[in-house]
């Protein structure tokens, strides 16, 4: 029970003993396997070399990919939400000139 | 379930990136052209201290300076300048003042601006060296 086997060993064993499974088992293994292979979530990160420069693909699946997509979206409306908010400000010019341009001075609407 | 959700996901996609603002940006008074030059005239030594929202507003007014007749027109150069150096608060507070102004009936508003014009009549004597 002492043998160390090496990983070449243990390789030749399970495919002599997947030689042995019966048909049916061989099926179901495949179909798993072809199941497994088309729902997987491949994600190979981006590396950063040490000069800095970046290289390799990011794999996404469909649905990762839609997510991305749409976190991008509300990204995008909030920051217009946001900024249209913010700058409310500039979308006075009516009623500035009207203040400007009337015969009482600016001082009196100034607290 | 998925294609719809992609379907719609890359027009909300285009949409949310058009309708991206354009990013306000300092601009120069040597950037400006003749016309807006010509409205903003009273601005001419503070323009470049001004913030960019601040001259996005007064681009905006400048616009619109053309349509003015002349006496609206040296009216707004008069007190332009006043305007600029309010804070936004002061300036969002004077147009709620003026808004409730104008809704007063005609007869208060020229009651007050006597009073106003008398003021300052008052106030031009009290500064007129003796």
């Amino acid at each position: 029970m002492n043998t160390k086997l090496t990983l070449q060993e243990i390789g030749n064993l399970l495919d002599r003993s997947s030689n042995q499974l019966d048909r049916t088992t061989l099926d179901g293994l495949y179909s798993a396997r072809q199941h497994s292979l088309r729902h997987r979530r491949a994600s190979t990160p981006t590396w950063v070399s040490q000069d800095g420069t970046l290289h390799g693909h990011l794999h996404l699946s469909h649905r990762a990919y839609n997510w991305l997509i749409a976190a991008i979206v509300v990204t995008l409306l909030t920051i217009n939400l946001s900024y249209w908010y913010h700058t409310s400000d500039r979308d006075h010019s009516d009623i500035d000139i009207a203040i400007l341009t009337d015969d009482l001075p600016v001082d009196m609407y100034v607290d | 379930m998925q294609v719809l959700f992609r379907k719609l996901l890359f027009p909300l996609l285009l949409l949310a990136a058009a309708s991206l603002p354009l990013v306000a940006v300092a601009q120069p008074w040597n950037s400006l052209n003749a016309q807006q030059k010509a409205a903003l005239a009273p601005l001419a030594g503070t323009w470049d201290s001004l913030s960019e929202k601040r001259q996005a507003g007064f681009v905006a007014i400048a616009k619109r300076y053309p349509q003015l007749s002349p006496q609206k027109q040296q009216r707004l150069h008069e007190q332009m300048e006043k305007w600029s150096r309010l804070t936004p608060e002061q300036r969002m507070r004077a147009r709620e003042k003026y808004k409730a102004f104008k809704e007063l009936p005609e007869d208060k508003r020229e009651a007050v601006k006597k009073m106003v014009r008398e003021q300052q009549a008052a106030s031009a004597v009290d500064s007129t060296p003796p």
